[in-house]
């Protein structure tokens, strides 16, 4: 059993091949060793830890990407955002909830995870026209009139084919 | 152990931040962007300011995006080359061709005669009499060519298509001499490698035959015989005192259809077949003032032909009809290992030629020109697939051809074929002019990204947006307007050749005698 403390002082017990989704937990048990020192996580929360955990859950036994597999995988990687529906469901949250996934899965370094939540994001943008952007994502428009009219006239050639 | 910073404390829930898009870390931001098309990155890219700087120093993402304005796509995972690498690779090409500053010129001996060539991949390959059959690899700007000769391929091949990605070679071959007996006989087409000349490890048959009854009038006389591959599918058009169109998955060895055989049957007037993807294609068809017909043979429940619709051709006078509809585009070719990038299949163009014949004054034969993208005839099997449109549609010319077509005079000669690669097209040189001028028609014309026409580095480039207008003539009953925009770029060069090729890096003048059964001396291999 592995115990974390989260950045808002919560405690969480886990299993091993739980917790081990996480590159970084699983490299600092290699290198503590057989230990009962709780390990303190001060980016996460503990909503977002349980969230996390979740998915860490379902995905237990998985083979994890190795080094050299990742880097393939990043190169190979298509623009495809196809999402299983488990995980679907599961980053069905909100915006801050989705960030906070996205940040931890970055900090516990669990690809996998980060990867869901980036190809949501970016789902969540497909089809929108730079306002419908600004919108979703609570965006000011910083452009003066002239640059967004000159931004425009650039940019045509993407939009009539 | 308790650790209080400042970040966490901004992300316990009780908090009042709110995690913005922008805040999130920049290699994040890159990482969801990088899931993005490039029209999704353009858009995001006029959102806010510190968006567009995410993007503009990203090599990825500019390469997405620079990629999507040459309308080419990605042929896969670059093993040696990071994005920095691949976006300055794709912008020295895209300015030696608005430039048309090739950096090697290279001449490579040909010997003997041509009675069937094919240029894919960057492979030239020509047959003599059908046993003869020399492959060259041609030159690049960072490899020299080499060439491949053999003298025994104990078939009489009368002609072959290519597909070097795929080390595919596949020989047409028919039973007896032009003229044969009243039983009819069997055409045969060979599925081999290029390399070795051996069966096709990929072929489940290394022969796929048909037969052709004799016809009443014209025997089993073969006026012509037309073979293309696209990936898995190789199509016969062949032409006796019929036109019939044959298609084979040539990996499963399985006769897809045979418009003999089926109901279907070919429309009247078939002229001739273009590939617009690997399921899909068009057929020109001499009647009703002309029209390109388009058709898929697939579909979810297996292999199915369905007729998607016919784009009409401008009307035409009374006593017009149309002559010859012929079709061209780039070869489909599977991309070769060490190419990052190549033409999408949206923005393939198409060129059909077209001759009109006047029943009256037989002789006053007038040719015209059309351009055409291939998205242009995908939008339509599309629409067909989304079940906004319904199959078997006819689609007037004032619907898709003034605004998604080019129309321009063009000429009789004698021409080789393989002038179109991609967005571009290489014009034939007139004997007579001087000086000797090579001119690249390129339709992937961005008004905003191109530098304004003029001279650069010794080529003249003008862009041409504005409408090409035919007044209504003998040949036509109304004005044909079209406002395809492209731009014409054109370099004194001096020698004369018989005929340009063209492909991805490469502008190759033949040096031959004459007609394609001549004989063809030594090409010149302009690479850029």
């Amino acid at each position: 059993m592995v115990l974390l403390v989260t950045s808002d002082n919560e405690q969480f017990t886990t299993e091993k091949d739980i917790v081990e989704r996480s590159v970084l937990i699983k490299n600092m048990l290699e290198d503590v060793g057989e230990s009962d020192q709780p390990i303190p996580l001060p980016n996460v929360s503990s909503s977002v830890l349980k969230k996390v955990l979740e998915y860490c859950e379902h995905h237990r036994g998985e083979p994890l990407p190795t080094a050299d597999s990742e880097q393939s995988q990043d190169e190979t990687r298509k623009r495809t955002t196809d999402i299983s529906e488990w995980d679907q469901k599961f980053i069905t949250v909100d915006q801050e909830m989705l960030f906070e996934i996205i940040l931890a899965a970055n900090y516990l370094d669990i690809k996998s995870l980060l990867d869901v939540g980036c190809k949501t994001v970016a789902n969540m943008i497909k089809g929108k026209t730079p306002e419908e952007i600004r919108k979703l994502f609570n965006i000011v428009n910083d452009f003066t009139p002239e640059e967004e009219a000159q931004i425009k006239k650039e940019n045509e050639w993407a939009e009539d084919r | 152990m308790i650790h209080l910073d400042i970040e966490s404390s901004a992300t316990n829930n009780n908090g009042p931040k709110m995690h913005h898009i922008m805040s999130l870390p920049h290699e994040i931001i890159e990482e969801i962007l990088g899931n993005l098309d490039y029209r999704c990155l353009v858009r995001c890219s006029s959102a806010c300011k510190s968006m567009r700087k995410t993007i503009v120093n990203s090599s990825q993402l500019t390469y997405i995006i620079e990629l999507g304005m040459d309308g080419m796509i990605e042929n896969g995972p670059s093993n040696t080359l990071s994005y920095a690498e691949l976006l300055s690779k794709l912008r020295e090409r895209r300015r030696a061709w608005s430039t048309l500053s090739w950096k090697t010129v290279t001449t490579v001996p040909m010997r003997g005669l041509c009675h069937a060539y094919e240029l894919v991949g960057g492979m030239f390959v020509k047959a003599i009499g059908g046993h003869d059959f020399l492959a060259t690899w041609l030159p690049s700007t960072t490899s020299e060519s080499r060439q491949l000769h053999r003298d025994d391929l104990k078939i009489r091949a009368r002609d072959f298509a290519i597909d070097p990605g795929q080390d595919l070679i596949i020989f047409i071959e028919e039973d007896g001499g032009p003229y044969s007996d009243v039983d009819g006989r069997f055409v045969r087409l060979y599925i081999r490698t290029i390399s070795t000349h051996d069966a096709h490890p990929d072929a489940h048959l290394q022969i796929l035959p048909f037969f052709i009854p004799p016809h009443t009038v014209y025997g089993t006389f073969v006026r012509s015989i037309m073979l293309q591959v696209a990936d898995d599918i190789v199509a016969v058009l062949i032409s006796t005192g019929f036109q019939r169109l044959l298609l084979w998955n040539w990996k499963a060895g399985i006769l897809l259809s045979d418009s003999a055989k089926e109901g279907y049957g070919l429309p009247e007037g078939t002229w001739d077949f273009s590939f617009i993807s690997s399921r899909a294609y068009i057929l020109t068809s001499l009647d009703f003032d002309g029209y390109l017909q388009i058709n898929t043979f697939e579909s979810e429940e297996g292999y199915q032909h369905t007729h998607i619709a016919s784009l009409a051709l401008p009307e035409l006078e009374d006593n017009i009809t149309v002559r010859k509809l012929s079709t061209h585009s780039g070869p489909f070719e599977t991309p070769l290992r060490d190419k990052p990038f190549t033409t999408s299949p949206d923005s393939r163009l198409h060129v059909v030629d077209i001759q009109y014949s006047s029943d009256h004054h037989r002789g006053s034969q007038t040719h015209y020109r059309l351009f055409v993208h291939n998205r242009t005839f995908l939008s339509y099997v599309e629409a067909y697939k989304n079940m906004t449109a319904t199959g078997n549609s006819w689609i007037p010319w004032s619907f898709w051809g003034p605004a998604s077509s080019r129309l321009v005079v063009g000429d009789s000669s004698f021409s080789w074929l393989r002038y179109v690669h991609g967005q571009r097209v290489v014009c034939s040189q007139t004997p007579e002019s001087s000086p000797k001028i090579l001119e690249v028609l390129d339709f992937n014309v961005r008004p905003s990204h191109l530098p304004p026409s003029g001279f650069d580095l010794g080529a003249a480039r003008k862009i041409i947006d504005g409408p090409s207008v035919v007044p209504p003539n003998d040949i036509f009953q109304r004005e044909v307007t079209t406002y395809l925009p492209y731009s014409s770029t054109s370099r004194v060069i001096f020698v004369h050749y018989s005929a340009f090729m063209i492909d991805e890096e490469r502008i190759i003048g033949l040096k031959a005698e004459g007609h394609a059964d001549e004989e063809l001396k030594e090409l010149h291999v302009y690479a850029f």
